[in-house]
């Protein structure tokens, strides 16, 4: 035997039988096919050899049990020779039957599958080609989804009974927050495309990574806040707080998709940022996910901060973090929209699909507060690092960009996987992102993920659970209102007690600032009260509708004062400038900032030149030549 | 907390109750709620009641017992009753009854249920003021001149007080309700303004006499009060808002009374005659020679012995006429309204002086009944031309509001909608002389403003009710007490800023149920993108609230 692993593949049966297998093994294996045995190696693969051969490999292959077939069509059909035990597991549920299990390996009997399986469960090449032609492809791994999400989730934990003196595994139950992001996401991107402009949006130069001043001015734009609200904590060993996640996503989103970048310490638009203000979010956010699938801005195996040696040593061993986001998506994308699915079916799917992937090719670097007894090499670390990521991925770019909707409990305590790994005794959980239980892929994500070929927003599901008045009022009649019809109207409308809620222009206004619609507003009102909307409140959002679209943001521009009325008038009739400028009062021009560049070279042409203002603006002044020597800047 | 989903009652912790007016049970809930809670708004679909110290402390007086609110809340809500709510009604239903003035010979007794409360209010800046001369550790006596003011401030103090101290009797004079109108036609009272009439006298005792019936206009509320009278049977003296209101107090009691002409007596600018029933107004009573001046005809309050006051109009009482009811706390006191909203706020002062709200039912229920006419609301938003726009756009606050309000498109639409209506009764109502007077003037109708001769008006209104004249313009003289029975439509062109109580007022003109059951037509002409919009939004509140919905139209989208 030559070699004992076959990474580079086996190209024929042959080979495999003497390169692969010793005589001890060819014996057993020989024996499957009930002939009389030689002594000799060589002998023994010519049986095997012979019991495969021509049709007999079709009679080979029917004796086979079901789940075996089922492994040979996995690999027959796929663009590896070699069996991936772990997505078959994750497909059928159980693997095939490969022998018996006898603890010495001299005692080990193989099963007929070995017949089709060398070097570590390698198919030679030969023999796979044969197979194809008529081993039936496997079917498409499933995805379940659930007909209903529960209310709750059942949280297991380890109780010290005192009556018995052990401890015990008993659940909690623990509200579920659902968060239903395609809606949210496409007004939030607005409001931080806003707050990018209006320069309020720090980020650091070196990692790109927002301020804490950015993540509290980001906080406060999310609707319904981030998705774990901060408790103050009393010390840092009972902080359970996640910190931010869709605060901390957003500027490096933008910068990402190209729509913010750095100017400074702050973001500014980019000329894409600023169309995208204009224009459908649901592009821009398609636009977004493409871009941030390719992005090295960031990999997000960095926060999962428990894990250390992704600076050191660990580094090199990372994979890139495209080979691990684009699995991810294919997944996504042939998940159903619109049915809610389990976090832990999610991964499942994802490794019996194949869209699995290493975050590291070296776990063994990577570790848990202390290199030696912490690394993730061993007890299934890496297992975990891999779908820590997925959930990172998931919940803060996924489900921030409204690709999914989400159902959440307090990452403390969600997941007992870690338990076994040295170091993770103090740790509140694994990652932050640890809450994640249910994901839905919305229409948003289907679209964004290429599953639909145009966005289809989800219609409001109809529910009559309040009642819209002509006096412009909103009550709250029916079953308790879920949190997000709360947030809906606190959005729309201003609380005036418990139950009852008030229309009114100025919020309305407010309203449409932040990125919403009243069309939005008014099918929400339409479907959650089931009767048609009064007259006077379908007047007040059509009169705000209007006047909300009758003055409208043309972008920046900058104030030019002009020495006189008449420079003013000349520059803003001259053929080289007046395109590029508009009249502002006696003295002043508006120059849009669009148009600067322009304005600045026919300025020039005529004879001007832009000086900088003192205080604001900036002013006119001819420009310079020996003979007439420029002013003084602010001079003009 | 468990929804009932099939209890009507919403129970807020702020002390609203919302009735969700098509839940199963929604008829029973609202009989066990009235008694303890005011009906603030009843627009469709929701009602809504407030829990206010007033209200549980009238449930009170009625005798209805804490226990016995919350038992109502618990049963009817459909979601867990606050408990901050039970606890207040249980507090304040406690303060009721800890204070009783009875009479003590020409004098009160105002009696505490004990020291503590005697001593509290004993401090109290306001109440401590009446409270000087002490009887004993739990009893004052104070004059029978202060009883009102004594109430007034008790209130205010937390404790109101039960006014045993009766009332005192007026001359006799009786007053017979006829079977048959002047006219020959068939009179009785409706159900609703006998039970209204009843709820005020309270068969006599000292614990109804006096407090506030509200219908809508055209409802008959002069009805309730020539029942309330009935029901005295003592002199009367009548305070109404207009002459034309006077002449209309005449009308009835002449129609529908046995009251005969030479009982009946005008103190008004023309004639200043006193008589078993009076007839006067507020403008007359308020009339002072200099601002400095005192009010020479609130001695009208006193030239009689009056069993009974009646106050018309009542959100309009003028504040001399309610320092001068003050006074008149031993005479029983009824008044009448279409609605207790005072855009001045003074709706407490109504209820400290005159009485609490004795009876009320939503509009929506009398034009289900048909004793008012189903009527349609719809504002129209008229645009402005172009240089009236710019126009509007350069003046200031104030004046935006006028030049919306008088904008010339408004009569052009107008022509058209008499045209529509061309089978109809109408009446054109405007905020602004210049505006009705071009208006009248462009239509040819006859145009009635407050310096229309008294006689000529009633001429132009006799001609109108006689079928001679199809349109009269009105200036806000309009807004009152105009009895118009045939008017089917009414078209407001511009009113005062966001006036709800007004346009109550002036729906009211036009809901006198048709003899050909022809419903209402209340249209409201409102320039577009103007402040005007605004104002017509707040307007319309009290109507929403009462349960009429509007049609918001554009006139260019309709084509016209």
């Amino acid at each position: 035997m030559k070699r004992y692993d076959a990474d580079e593949g086996i190209a024929t049966l042959e080979v495999a039988l003497s390169d692969y297998m010793n005589a001890d093994d060819l014996k057993k294996l020989a024996a499957l096919t009930g002939e009389k045995l030689p002594t000799r190696k060589a002998d023994l693969a010519a049986v095997i050899v012979r019991h495969l051969d021509g049709d007999r490999l079709r009679a080979a292959w029917q004796g086979l049990e079901d789940l075996q077939r089922a492994a040979v069509a996995e690999v027959v059909h796929s663009s590896s020779s070699r069996f991936r035990a772990d997505r078959f597991g994750a497909k059928y549920g159980a693997g095939p039957e490969w022998g018996s299990t006898e603890e010495q390996a001299w005692r080990r009997r193989p099963s007929a599958l070995c017949l089709f399986f060398y070097g570590n469960g390698t198919m030679p090449d030969d023999l796979k080609e044969r197979l194809k032609a008529f081993v039936p492809a496997p079917a498409p791994a499933k995805i379940e989804t659930l007909d209903q999400l529960p209310a709750s989730h059942e949280r297991p934990y380890t109780r010290w009974n005192s009556k018995t003196k052990t401890q015990e595994q008993v659940t909690e139950e623990v509200p579920l927050t659902v968060r239903e992001t395609e809606r949210t996401a496409q007004r939030e991107l607005l409001s931080v495309l806003r707050l990018v402009d209006a320069g309020k949006v720090a980020v650091s130069d070196t990692t790109r990574r927002p301020s804490s001043a950015t993540i509290a001015a980001l906080t406060a734009i999310l609707e319904g806040g981030d998705y774990y609200a901060h408790v103050p904590a009393r010390n840092k060993w009972e902080d359970k707080n996640a910190g931010p996640i869709r605060a901390f996503a957003w500027p490096l989103l933008v910068q990402a998709g190209g729509l913010a970048q750095l100017s400074g310490t702050r973001l500014q638009l980019t000329k894409a940022g600023r169309r995208a203000l204009g224009e459908t979010a649901a592009e821009t956010i398609r636009t977004l996910w493409a871009r941030w699938v390719g992005t090295t801005i960031l990999d997000e195996l960095s926060r999962i901060e428990c894990v250390k040696g992704q600076t050191g040593k660990g580094k090199r061993g990372l994979t890139a973090p495209l080979s691990r986001r684009r699995p991810v998506a294919e997944a996504l994308a042939e998940c159903p929209a619109g049915g809610w699915i389990t976090t832990d079916e999610f991964l499942r799917f994802a490794r019996a699909s194949g869209h699995d992937f290493s975050v590291t090719r070296n776990a063994w670097n990577l570790y848990i507060g202390e290199l030696q007894y912490g690394s993730l090499g061993q007890d299934g670390g890496a297992g975990i690092l891999e779908e820590r990521y997925v959930l990172c991925l998931l919940l803060e770019y996924a489900a921030t960009l409204g690709l999914i909707d989400v159902a959440l409990v307090p990452p403390a305590g969600a997941r007992d996987d870690y338990g076994d790994l040295w170091g993770t005794d103090d740790l509140p959980f694994f990652s932050r992102y640890d809450g994640l239980m249910y994901l839905r892929l919305t229409p948003l994500g289907a679209y964004c993920l290429g599953r639909e070929a145009v966005h289809r927003p989800a219609p409001v599901e109809v529910k009559p659970v309040l009642r819209v008045l002509p006096n412009l009022e909103i009550a709250a009649i029916g079953t308790e209102l879920e949190q997000a019809d709360r947030l809906a109207l606190d959005a729309y409308a201003t609380r005036v007690s418990d139950f009852v809620w008030r229309l009114d222009a100025g919020r309305l206004l407010v309203a449409i600032e932040e990125g919403r619609s009243m069309t939005e507003i008014r099918e929400f009102l339409a479907a959650r009260s089931g009767d048609p909307i009064p007259d006077t409140v379908v007047r007040l959002l059509q009169d705000v509708a209007e006047r909300s679209a009758k003055v409208r943001d043309r972008g920046l521009a900058r104030l030019v004062e002009c020495a006189d009325a008449a420079l003013a008038a000349l520059i803003a009739n001259d053929t080289r400038t007046r395109k590029y400028c508009l009249r502002a009062g006696e003295r002043h021009l508006a120059v849009p900032a669009s148009a600067e560049t322009a304005f600045r070279r026919g300025l020039r042409e005529v004879g001007y030149l832009l000086a900088a203002g003192e205080t604001r603006g900036a002013g006119v002044a001819r420009a310079g030549s020996p003979d007439d020597p420029a002013p003084e800047r602010g001079e003009a | 907390m468990s929804p009932a989903s099939d209890n009507a009652l919403i129970v807020q912790s702020d002390g609203s109750v919302l009735l969700e007016v098509h839940a199963p049970r929604a008829e029973e809930a609202r009989a066990a709620l009235a008694p303890f809670a005011e009906l603030v708004k009843s627009p469709e679909h929701v009602h809504t009641y407030r829990l206010t110290p007033l209200s549980v402390w009238n449930a009170r007086a009625a005798g209805l017992a804490a226990e016995q609110m919350v038992t109502a809340l618990r049963e009817h809500a459909r979601y867990v009753v606050p408990p901050g709510v039970e606890q207040e009604i249980r507090e304040l239903a406690a303060r009721y009854g800890r204070v009783v003035i009875t009479r003590d010979g020409d004098a009160l007794r105002c009696a505490c249920l004990d020291e503590v409360t005697a001593e509290r209010l004993f401090r109290d800046r306001e109440a401590g003021r009446y409270l000087g001369n002490r009887i004993d550790g739990t009893n004052f006596r104070v004059a029978a001149s202060q009883r009102g003011v004594l109430k007034q401030a008790l209130i205010a103090a937390g404790y109101p007080a039960e006014d045993l101290a009766g009332y005192v009797a007026g001359e006799p004079f009786a007053t017979t309700l006829c079977e048959r109108t002047a006219a020959g036609e068939a009179f009785s009272v409706r159900d609703y303004q006998r039970q209204a009439a009843e709820a005020f006298y309270l068969a006599g005792s000292e614990r109804g006499g006096s407090g506030v019936v509200v219908l809508p206009c055209g409802a008959g509320k002069t009805v309730v009060g020539l029942a309330a009278m009935a029901l005295v049977g003592q002199t009367t003296l009548v305070l109404a808002t207009s002459l034309t209101s006077v002449k209309q107090w005449r009308r009835e009691l002449l129609d529908k009374t046995g009251v005969r002409p030479e009982d009946i007596a005008e103190y008004t600018g023309e004639r200043k005659n006193t008589g078993p029933v009076t007839l006067t107004t507020y403008q007359i009573l308020t009339w002072r020679a200099d601002r400095e001046g005192a009010f020479p005809h609130l001695e009208l309050f006193r030239a009689r012995a009056w069993g009974l006051i009646i106050y018309d109009e009542v959100h309009l009482l003028p504040a001399p006429v309610f320092r001068a009811t003050a006074d008149i706390q031993a005479r029983r006191r009824l008044g009448l309204t279409a609605t207790l909203v005072r855009e001045d706020g003074r709706e407490g002062d109504v209820f400290a002086l005159i009485g609490p709200k004795r009876f009320d039912v939503p509009w929506r229920d009398l034009e289900r009944q048909a004793w008012i006419a189903t009527a349609t609301c719809v504002e129209e938003r008229v645009p402005m031309d172009p240089a009236r726009r710019m126009e509007y756009a350069l003046a200031d606050r104030r004046s935006q509001f006028r030049i919306a309000a008088e904008n010339p498109a408004k009569a052009l639409r107008l022509r058209r909608l008499l045209e529509r209506h061309a089978a109809g009764r109408i009446l054109v109502i405007g905020e602004y002389l210049a505006q009705v007077e071009a208006i009248a003037k462009e239509i040819g109708v006859p145009l009635v403003t407050g310096k229309t001769p008294q006689a000529e008006r009633e001429q132009v209104y006799d001609r109108f009710r006689r079928g001679e004249l199809r349109c009269i313009v009105l200036s806000k003289v309009g807004n009152f007490a105009i009895d118009l029975p045939d008017a089917d439509v009414l078209i407001q062109v511009s009113g005062a800023f966001g006036s709800r109580q007004e346009e109550a007022q002036r729906l009211g003109r036009i809901l006198r149920p048709k003899s050909d059951g022809r419903i209402a037509r209340f249209l409201t002409l409102v320039s577009r993108d103007t402040r005007e919009e605004e104002f017509a939004h707040h307007r319309k509140l009290f109507l929403t609230e009462q349960g009429y919905s509007y049609q918001v139209v554009i006139s260019d989208e309709r084509g016209l």
